[in-house]
């Protein structure tokens, strides 16, 4: 026989003593009665139950991605709406201009005035409300002149009779 | 339960760690956290393997944080006792018993330490310490070979 499998016999054969074997099965009764009381055994005594461990696990995973995918929703959102309301603004911005530069050439036009743009600054409302009075005047001066010629065609007209009336 | 588990468990415990209040320790240890988790043991058979688990990861983690006293030949003596033509009627107290183990298998790293322990001291099979270390069937025997070659290796050159 080698000497290692006696050895190894020799220690199978000797089996440690077990001093002391009733107050440690007292002291495992004792810890174990302690734990059985203890409000934190209690608390998580559902990581015990396997099923509902790795629903907790896939659920938070799926929250997790759902949270992902949210955010990127999100964000693709906000970046759209900025653009559209660069858009908008810009089409406003161009429209008014547009609609400034259509208000003074009429301006202009209508006042006949054919000033230069370096001639002469005036603010765009003096301007138009220069235009509605000179129009006013205009359509006064108009009416006078038509009112004026009217009256003289009368007269022009009445004469002759008077004239009828010396000739009777 | 304690009862009848508690002598096998605390043979194994102490033949790994090589001393008798760390054994004590690790077996009350043992069946606390089997209590706590008795909820999902039901068979008896599930029971036996979760008990051998816990008490050899016990044991694993006391012995990677004991500090390894490399060169200890205090139980050279008694090896050498056993190598020779014994006296079975001898008697040898447990510290004796566990120094000889502990020279014996100092060379030994912890996992080796163990699958030898478990497979030649405590006579369980191959399937048995796979289930209680958590290793393979085919690292259980490769452990067990490299523990044995150095054994023998260490029998051969100390053991005169």
């Amino acid at each position: 026989m080698r000497k290692l499998d006696k050895i190894l016999e020799g220690l199978k054969y000797r089996k440690p003593d077990f001093k002391g074997r009733e107050k440690l099965i007292d002291s495992i009764m004792d810890a174990t009665a302690d734990k059985e009381f203890t409000g934190s055994w209690q608390i998580y005594r559902w990581t015990d139950i396997t099923w509902l461990r790795r629903s907790l696990s896939i659920a938070s995973v799926i929250i997790v991605i759902l949270f992902a995918g949210q955010q990127f929703i999100v964000l693709k959102r906000v970046n759209q709406l900025e653009s559209r309301i660069m858009n908008v603004s810009t089409d406003e911005i161009l429209e008014q201009q547009r609609k400034n530069v259509i208000a003074n050439s009429l301006v202009i036009e209508d006042n006949e005035l054919s000033l230069n743009d370096d001639s002469i600054y005036v603010a765009k409302e003096d301007l138009m409300k220069f235009a509605r009075d000179y129009r006013e005047l205009r359509k006064k001066y108009e009416d006078l002149i038509r009112s004026g010629n009217s009256g003289s065609r009368v007269q022009k007209k009445k004469s002759p009779d008077v004239n009828d009336e010396q000739k009777l | 339960m304690v009862d009848k588990k508690i002598d096998k468990l605390h043979a194994t415990a102490i033949r790994i760690c090589c001393n008798t209040e760390d054994a004590k320790d690790i077996v009350q240890e043992t069946f606390v956290k089997v209590w706590e988790k008795r909820s999902i043991l039901k068979e008896e058979a599930s029971l036996d393997a979760f008990l051998y688990r816990v008490t050899v990861n016990k044991c694993y983690d006391l012995l990677r944080k004991r500090k390894r006293n490399s060169g200890d030949d205090a139980g050279i003596d008694v090896l050498k006792f056993f190598a020779g033509d014994q006296d079975a009627d001898k008697k040898l107290n447990d510290d004796e018993v566990n120094a000889a183990l502990n020279t014996l298998t100092d060379k030994l790293s912890i996992k080796q330490k163990i699958v030898f322990t478990m497979v030649e001291l405590e006579d369980k099979s191959h399937d048995e310490v796979a289930l209680a270390t958590g290793m393979s069937k085919n690292s259980v025997k490769s452990n067990l070979r490299h523990a044995r070659k150095k054994m023998e290796n260490f029998a051969e050159e100390y053991i005169k």
